[in-house]
Order: C-alpha cells, then structure tokens, then sequence
C-alpha cells in the first residue's frame, strides 16, 4: 500500500477523526440481526447522531461493513466478493452471534454455514447477542471508532446495579 | 482457508464458455438456456436494499419490461428441518423465533401448538389469553414493518421512521413478557413461558386507542396519496384461480376474494371467543393487498381490546408441564396457525424417541414467492419490485 | 357430505387405501395412499374440486421415501393427505407441477433434502441447496435409525381399501389401521 501524500501525524490524525466520525456502512442485511441493524437507524436508537447515517445500499461508496446475520455456505462468495469491491480504509462489525461463530445454527453435522464471518474476511470488531439490542450495535460502532482514532468520544454508560 | 468452493473474482471472468456468452455462475446458465438473444439477464441481489432479506431474483428484460423471472433461493439456508431432527424438541423451539423474526410469535405457537397436539395438552385459560395477546401485537408489529418497509420500495422514505416507532412500543410491551425484542421464544409446551403482570396489560390498553389515531394519520399520509394509488392500482393482479394453484395464502389470498382465514376456519385456541371481521379485499391488485393488510391492522386491535378486558387468572402452564427432556409420543401430526403472511404449520412426525423424526416447517412465503414469476410476467421492473413487496416476503422462512 | 363425495372421487382416481384421522391429534380430515403413477391424476381431479396443494413433506422409512401432500380447500375447508411411497432404489415419482405449478419448488426441495427425482418437473435444479454441495442428501437417515411405517401406525380408521389386484402389493407390511 502506497504512504498518502502528506504523512504527518495530526493530519493522518485529523482525517481519522473525520473517518470515524462519518462512517458510511453498507446495508448487508442478511438474517435477523438486518432488523435491529434497521432499528438502530431509525427514530428511537438514532445511529445518524454518532456519524453512521448514510446507509449505502452499494458497496463501492461504503466503507463499513455490518454484516448482520447467518453467512451461508452459497452467500459465502457474495460476502467475499462485495469485501473486495469496498475500497480502502474499511471496516467490518461482525454482529450477531451468526456473524461471530454460526451461532444457535452450528450443530453436530451441519452443512450449510460458514461458522463465523472472520473465515471469509477480517473482522474488527464483534457485537455479541441474538439479536444484540440497538444499544449494543452502537457500542460496536463506538469501538470501531476507538479502534481508527485511539479513543473512545461518547461517555460510557453506568452499570445498572442487578 | 476456508474449505468450500468460491469464487474468486478474478476466475470469475474466465468462467465463460465459450465466445460470445458471458460470464455467470450456475443459476445463471440455467436461466440464460431459454433466453432469447439481446435482451438483458439482470441479477436483483441477493445484496440490496431491501428488507426482505437474501433473495436473489434473476429477471430478463425487454428494455424495461419483465419477460421472465426467477427467484434463486438458498442464501439464507440454516437447516431448521435438519435441527429439527437432530435437537430435542425443547432444544428446537428457540429456532422458531429465527424462521420467521418478523412473525415469531405465530411459528412458537404452530411448533408448540403441534406437540401439544399430538401430546394431548391443553393450556390452561390465562395461558390461550396471552398466546392471543401476544400473537395479535406480533400480527401488528409484522405489518407495521411490512407497511413501512414497502412504502420505502416505492421510494417513501418517512413512513419507515414512523412504523419503526410504533414497532418499538410493541417491542416495548412484549418485552415485558417474552425477554427479547425480536425474536421471541415465549410459547412452552402446555402454556406460555413467563406470567404478565398488570403493567402489561396496562401498556396494551394505552397502545390500542394510540394505534387508531395513527393509522387514522397513516390513511391520510400514504393510502390517499395520488402517486403511491398511481403505483399501486392495477398493478400485479393475483386471482384465486393463481392462489389456488400455487397454495398462496394470507393477505394475497384474502386480496383475491376468498375467506380463508385460520383463525375461522379451523379455528384454534380461544379465537372462536372474540368478535372480529376477516377483511376480504376489494380488489386483487397490490393496492388490494396492501388495503386488506392495514385492514388487518385494526381488527387486531379489536380482538386486543376484547382479550385484554377478560383474562383470567390462573396459571400459564400446565400442571405437569414437560420437562427439558421431553419426548414425543409417536405418531403425526399437522398443525397451522393463521400468521400475518399466511398459513404457517408445522408437521411432525415422531418415532417416540429423544428427537422427533421429522419436523416439515410450512412456510407461507415459500408458496407465495412461488407464484411471483408468474405474476410478473410482461410488467415493468419498477412494478416488478412492487408486486414484490406486497407479497411481504421474509427470506429466512422461505429458505428454512 | 364433502367425506364421501372426496372418498367417491379417491376412488374413482384409484386409491389403495383411505383412512379417516382423529382431526384433533392428527390435523387431518383424510388420508389417501396413491401409487406413484396415478398422482398427478389425483391432483388434477382435486384442483378441479377447488383443493390447493398446501405442502409436500418428505421422510424416509424403512419401506422407502414416503411423500405427502396436504391439500386443502379454499371454500370448504377439508384437510387432506395423500401418501405416496416410493421406492428407495428407484427413488422417482411423477411431478405435478403440470397440474399445481407450486409444486415445482416443493419439489425441488425435496430433490435437495432426499435425492428424491420428479420426472416431469420443468426446472429441476437444486432449490435451496449449493448447486456444488460435497455432500449425500441431507435428511437421509442412517440405517439403523430408520423406523418403520407400519410401527408408526398413524393412519387411523380405514375407510377403504383397494381389492389386492388393483392394489397389486400385499406385503408392504402395513399396520391394520385401527385406531391404537
């Protein structure tokens, strides 16, 4: 990979920050996880305050890649190739526990799914749950913002005592 | 490295047969043997906007115009039946939830309701008022998603914001007695899993009258609108004859003119309790389809009201409830349900061991998905997509 | 009644054997067995009588594949099942997807899970399968966890039975089909 052209660090710093604060994911719904991916852009759990509104339904002018839900063994191709079509810097969130390890579908003689996303392409960050909450993709997407600038922007929220 | 054959992109362009056909992969080739030189195979998905999931639709078109189609099924395949016959029944009923996320509700009560039969359970009361309960919130959320995912389709992007708002009181509600937001694994064999308290009930009693005054607000600001009539009117007509041979249920078949509702017909549960009309459509078009689901919408709310006022106490679950380890009885069985995109049943066979010996899932959108090559014949691609939302498909129940 | 006048059509079509289920255990209002040959003659005369073809589910047994299609009515609702048993090495039956063009895709799904051939159907690639999957079938059974059908015994009371020369195979091993 070539250096950019003006390599100094607060302005590699600088587009970073620019980077994380608008990130554009690809609309890779595949299983059930699409359904909470949808519900944190809509009005309630607004993923548009953190920067991520721009759903881009090509892959070509994204630059997060969500991929929420099961991968199976015929989808498999498709992820690898929309991977390769995203340009550089790109990101991906594993989210779901389909996406993290095949999840409740991976049994003794199964035949069918990819067991995990990270078999097919890197994975940066994983959002555990079935389905996670809204809250809990923004926690993800708030890593991958921790992950390219360094740290973390947004206050954590406090424990609820059980 | 992963251990199943793919495609690298780079092979892709190599994969021609010979000069002068172009590339594609199996499904492809099979739909290009009947195609007719210079017109174009378009590849819709399985990677696009919408909500309906993985669905790979292969179209050859005319300019503009749809001269034939087929869906590619298969990615979003996660080997229920294949579950069904390797996990204890017990261990199967979470994997209810993930067939149809949408309309979970309504695959917990066909599985359990299924063992249930052939066990000879019966649930007790209170256990029947929540199942209708919460199976008329999963009917509304369903389509308040269908509604606004449908309209986005057609290029509305508001209404989307406005039903998800309306699905999160819903998820608010059902959380309080299911534990998730999504997809839910409430139903138990014999009853229901958790008791609802009086908030519960309360927050249903708030919600029906709020549900009213938005639809009254929905009319106004979708069904009345003259470029959304103008795409839907007349477009993608599907007439009983077509329901009738291809097993299309639900709304398209309701839309068509024929009452067929599980609900009345072989009624189960405590429906036969409650006064409610079936809405059977003026017309067989998409906008039909979509009239008879908003319809749909609010006869829900009438039978919420009704059970809401008299539930009675009592348990939730049978006295003996089956333990983790249960066992079938040997024997078979076919159950349905009316959920919100058709008939959905399940049919058990079972040997009398640790697991069943087969478990057949009946999707409703496996049949109606069925019949849209059929439906989209001669129409244009921007109608095509339409006739595809309103059949409200969700890929993971067609895919199993 | 709609019982007898679907048994009369049965029948005529040329039905081994027709059993009435218990509704409330079984779903079922009527079971019909079919040889494989005369399936699509049955199906057309139901969809004339106004049934849709609701499901095919397959499994395997002893015996061979048992294929059953769930039919139902629109109007007159009537639940009915008709079982065909096919033969494991042979493994092929007569498609209708002539007669009910939903057919074609529980078909193929069949062919994916059970290896099962559909003479006659017009597309006859797998549905929801890989096309290039490395393995056998899916849902076929180890042998020695096959159980057999006649053990089952979950037809219930027999209505009708075909004279053994029309039937032409008394010794597939059958329960007697009362109620246990």
């Amino acid at each position: 990979m070539l250096p950019p052209l003006i390599n100094l660090k607060p302005v590699n710093w600088f587009f970073d920050v620019n980077r994380a604060m608008s990130l554009w994911p690809v609309t890779f719904g595949l299983a059930c996880c699409a359904i909470e991916m949808m519900a944190v852009s809509m009005a309630r759990f607004d993923i548009a305050r953190f920067g991520a509104e721009v759903f881009r339904p090509s892959v070509r002018q994204a630059d997060l890649m969500m991929v929420t839900g099961t991968v199976s063994k015929k989808m498999a191709p498709a992820v690898v190739r929309l991977y390769e079509q995203m340009p550089a810097p790109k990101f991906v969130l594993a989210c779901g526990n389909c996406a993290i390890s095949g999840g409740p579908f991976q049994f003794e003689g199964q035949y069918g799914i990819v067991e995990g996303v990270d078999k097919l392409i890197p994975v940066d960050v994983y959002v555990p749950g079935c389905p996670p909450r809204p809250e809990a993709i923004l926690e993800g997407v708030f890593a991958i913002q921790e992950k390219i600038t360094g740290f973390r922007w947004w206050p954590k929220p406090e424990e609820i005592p059980s | 490295m992963p251990s199943f054959n793919f495609v690298n992109p780079v092979d892709f362009l190599n994969m021609a047969d010979s000069p002068g056909t172009y590339a594609g992969d199996f499904y492809t080739l099979n739909f290009e043997k009947n195609a007719t030189p210079g017109n174009v195979i378009l590849n819709l998905g399985p990677q696009h906007p919408s909500t309906h999931g993985v669905l790979r639709v292969l179209v050859e078109l005319y300019g503009e115009y749809v001269l034939r189609s087929e869906p590619v099924l298969g990615y979003l395949h996660r080997m229920q039946e294949k579950m069904g016959e390797v996990k204890t029944p017990y261990q199967f009923l979470p994997n209810m939830g993930r067939v149809d996320y949408l309309n979970p509700i309504s695959w917990n009560w066909a599985f359990a309701g299924a063992v249930e039969r052939l066990a000879g359970l019966e649930p007790p009361e209170r256990a029947e008022y929540l199942r209708v309960i919460s199976s008329e919130l999963n009917r509304i959320s369903s389509h308040l998603l269908w509604w606004g995912a449908f309209v986005m389709d057609l290029g509305g992007v508001t209404p989307i914001l406005y039903a998800f708002e309306e699905r999160e009181k819903i998820n608010d509600i059902l959380q309080i007695v299911t534990g998730s937001r999504l997809t839910y694994n409430y139903f138990r064999f014999g009853g229901v899993g958790a008791d609802a308290d009086s908030r519960f009930f309360q927050l249903v009693e708030e919600f029906i009258p709020y549900m009213r005054e938005r639809l009254k607000m929905y009319t106004g600001l979708v069904t009345d609108n003259v470029i959304f009539r103008r795409r839907l009117e007349g477009i993608g007509p599907m007439d009983e004859d077509l329901c009738r041979r291809y097993g299309a249920t639900g709304p398209i078949l309701r839309a068509a003119g024929v009452m067929c509702d599980a609900r009345r017909l072989s009624p189960y549960g405590i429906y036969d309790r409650f006064d409610y009309d079936i809405p059977v459509g003026p017309s067989n078009d998409c906008f039909g389809r979509y009239l008879v689901r908003l319809e749909e919408i609010r006869e829900s709310l009438r039978i919420l009201e009704q059970a809401v006022k008299s539930v009675p106490e009592g348990p939730v679950i049978v006295a003996k409830a089956p333990k983790p380890t249960y066992k079938l009885p040997a024997g078979e069985t076919y159950f349905a349900v009316e959920g919100a995109r058709g008939q959905v049943a399940c049919h058990i066979i079972s040997d009398g061991g640790k697991t069943p010996y087969r478990v057949k899932l009946r999707a409703p959108g496996f049949s109606n998905l069925s019949l849209f090559a059929e439906a989209a014949k001669g129409v244009i691609l921007a109608d095509a997509i339409a006739i595809l939302g309103s059949l409200d498909l969700v890929i993971p129940e067609v895919d199993r | 009644m709609t019982e007898a006048r679907i048994t009369e059509v049965l029948k005529k079509a040329g039905a081994l054997r027709i059993t009435r289920p218990d509704w409330k255990k079984n779903g079922l209002r009527l079971s019909a067995e079919i040889a494989p040959e005369k399936i699509q003659e049955v199906c057309s005369l139901l969809l004339k009588e106004g049934y849709t073809l609701l499901d095919l589910s397959a499994a395997e047994f002893q015996e061979g594949f048992l294929a059953t299609y769930h039919l139902d009515n629109f109007q007159d609702p009537f639940r009915l099942a008709l079982r065909v048993l096919i033969d494991r090495e042979k493994a092929e039956i007569p498609s209708v997807a002539s007669v009910y063009q939903g057919a074609e895709w529980h078909e193929r799904e069949s062919a994916d899970f059970f290896g099962l051939k559909f003479s006659g159907n017009p597309n006859p690639v797998p549905l929801l399968l890989p096309h290039d999957l490395p393995l056998p079938p899916p849902l076929l059974k180890k042998p020695e966890a096959l159980a057999s059908l006649s053990a089952l015994n979950f037809l219930g009371d027999e209505l009708y039975s075909a004279p053994p020369e029309k039937a032409g195979d008394e010794d597939r091993g059958k329960g007697d089909g009362k109620d246990a």
